[in-house]
């Protein structure tokens, strides 16, 4: 019988660093995040002094002074990540890219299996990662975050499932957010267990679909199978924070160049059209506006979309309003083959023999290197080649 | 800027933990990895230098104010650039400063290669190393709360 492992690196980021800086370990090591902020990852030393995933740097320094912060680098954190990809997949026949840390694939019940890629791992490319393997994927990925770090836990008999469920709180199921867990308290389901042992339909009427799937999922039925291919996407979308806060329409304006160029580098790459496009901006108060930018047709264009983005921008931001954030998400995807024409199509745009040379000259001479001259307004995101590269840029993983 | 750097031990030739009792500078934040600190609040303010291919610890600065130097441990890239320190009548030479660490306003950040440095000999005296300073990106003023300057890392920016 074939069972579903979850493997999860071990405080990835940084035991990614350690591995090419070996100064680092035992050191108290936050991994600072894109604004420079606040820490994305964090060492186990720095946990034992109450330090967690997002808390500011200054915060940080309350707890530890000592800590040493280091610069994200998601170009060198996926240099490592398929490299365990691909380590795994030599020992299975379906594994799945389920985020940069975290992939789930088939496996026996046996223990070995999981200590050799464990092992593979460790000596090969120096990262350590725990692995569970279970019934199900939700099962899986529970009792691999019961064994971190660096251990591997292997649960397949049910009595023993049940054991190690009505241990755990239902927070710790992935999907169950507090939100959530509150709503089954009232219905006095605390532990895993209780949700396993609830009645389906009342778990459908409170969670949903979604809720249902998990509940299966926690009785050993497995309903999300391995994924070893991510499916097309049904949108693409690229945007976060604009480096700070700013109501200058020049820099507004260049993030949303920025922002634009990295959408059609996405739709091209995974050779998609998008039908439609929306802009949302988020504002210093948290408050803010999203509005459809219509598209002539479907396109993958950078010229027609930059055009519809910056007729919308015009109409929903007022001036003076401070901008924090941005996302622009294209929807309605389709592959150039399966676009319905119509009698009022746009004329083939004249710019596609530009956009070629443009990515070509991209790909040889690096990201960025020919872009939109409104990016000039931001100079310090291109002096920086780091920032020409975040997790979303990570391609063909399931989950953020 | 960057007040204080660290280094891993294993860099200093014996000779240099002898001669410059490099012993009362050794620090473990954890892990049985101890690193070598300078500071430029130290009382004898080095900084670990290449010159030649050779690793040796120059004064860091100075604060002497008699002399042609000037009283500080840093320089802006642009004075560099522009010629600035041609007017001093000293021999000036750039230099990489070795760092695995760098501190600021209490902010410790791993550093990949080193730091430039502009190695500066008076006609009498000792040489001196002054760590170039660059205009600091929003990054590193976020993450150090506020510096002022950044200094000028070898390819590498934060």
């Amino acid at each position: 019988m074939r069972f579903v492992a979850h493997l999860d690196a071990d405080c990835y980021y940084v035991s990614a660093d350690r591995v090419r800086y070996p100064d680092l370990i035992g050191k108290p090591v936050g991994v600072v995040g894109n604004q420079g902020a606040c820490v994305i990852a964090k060492s186990y030393e720095l946990k034992a002094q109450g330090v967690k995933t997002g808390e500011p740097v200054w915060d940080v320094l309350k707890k530890c002074p000592e800590t040493i912060f280091v610069k994200r680098d998601f170009r060198w954190y996926e240099v490592l990540s398929r490299r365990m990809l691909a380590m795994v997949r030599e020992r299975s026949e379906a594994a799945e890219f389920y985020s940069i840390d975290e992939f789930f694939f088939s496996t026996d019940a046996d223990k070995q299996i999981a200590r050799g890629i464990q092992n593979d791992i460790l000596n090969n490319i120096g990262l350590p990662v725990t692995i569970g393997v279970a019934r199900s994927r939700t099962l899986a990925k529970l009792f691999s975050d019961t064994a971190k770090p660096l251990g591997i836990r292997v649960v397949t008999d049910p009595d023993e499932e049940r054991e190690h469920l009505a241990k755990l709180p239902v927070g710790e199921v992935s999907g169950i957010g507090h939100r959530r867990a509150a709503k089954l308290l009232l219905h006095g389901i605390r532990t895993c267990l209780d949700y396993a042992n609830a009645e389906r339909r009342l778990i459908r009427g409170l969670l949903t679909k979604t809720g249902e799937d998990l509940w299966w999922e926690l009785r050993g039925q497995p309903v999300t199978p391995i994924r070893p291919d991510r499916p097309t996407h049904k949108f693409l979308s690229r945007g976060g924070s604009i480096g700070g806060a700013s109501a200058d329409p020049n820099v507004i304006r260049a993030w949303l160049v920025r922002n634009s160029e990295r959408l059609v580098e996405e739709l091209e790459h995974y050779d998609l059209k998008a039908g439609t496009l929306s802009l949302s901006l988020s504002d210093q108060y948290g408050g803010g506006d999203s509005i459809n930018a219509p598209l002539p047709g479907h396109t993958n264009r950078y010229g027609p979309i930059i055009a519809a983005l910056l007729r919308s921008f015009e109409r929903c931001w007022q001036p003076g309003t401070v901008i924090t954030h941005m996302h622009l998400v294209a929807g309605d995807l389709k592959r150039p083959g399966f676009v319905q024409r119509t009698l009022f199509d746009p004329p083939d745009d004249e710019t596609e023999p530009l956009a070629v040379v443009k990515r070509d000259v991209n790909e040889r001479h690096g990201r960025f290197a020919v872009r939109g001259g409104t990016t000039l307004f931001i100079p310090e995101m291109y002096r920086d080649r780091s920032h020409g590269y975040e997790i979303c840029d990570v391609r063909g993983k399931f989950c953020f | 800027m960057c007040s204080a750097i660290a280094l891993v031990p294993s860099v200093f030739p014996k000779h240099l933990f002898e001669e410059h009792d490099l012993f009362t500078r050794v620090f473990d934040r954890g892990g049985n990895n101890p690193e070598v600190r300078f500071a430029f609040t130290d009382p004898v303010p080095l900084l670990p230098v290449m010159i030649g291919g050779v690793l040796k610890l120059v004064q860091w600065g100075s604060r002497s104010r008699q002399g042609p130097l000037p009283t500080t441990g840093w320089t802006w890239r642009t004075s560099v650039e522009s010629g600035a320190w041609a007017g001093l009548g000293c021999e000036t030479e750039p230099v990489l400063i070795l760092a695995t660490y760098g501190c600021e306003k209490n902010t410790w950040f791993r550093i990949r290669e080193g730091i430039h440095g502009l190695l500066v000999t008076p006609p009498s005296g000792p040489p001196c190393a002054y760590m170039i300073c660059d205009h600091p990106t929003r990054y590193f003023r976020v993450l150090t709360v506020g510096a002022d300057r950044t200094p000028w890392l070898v390819n590498e920016v934060i």
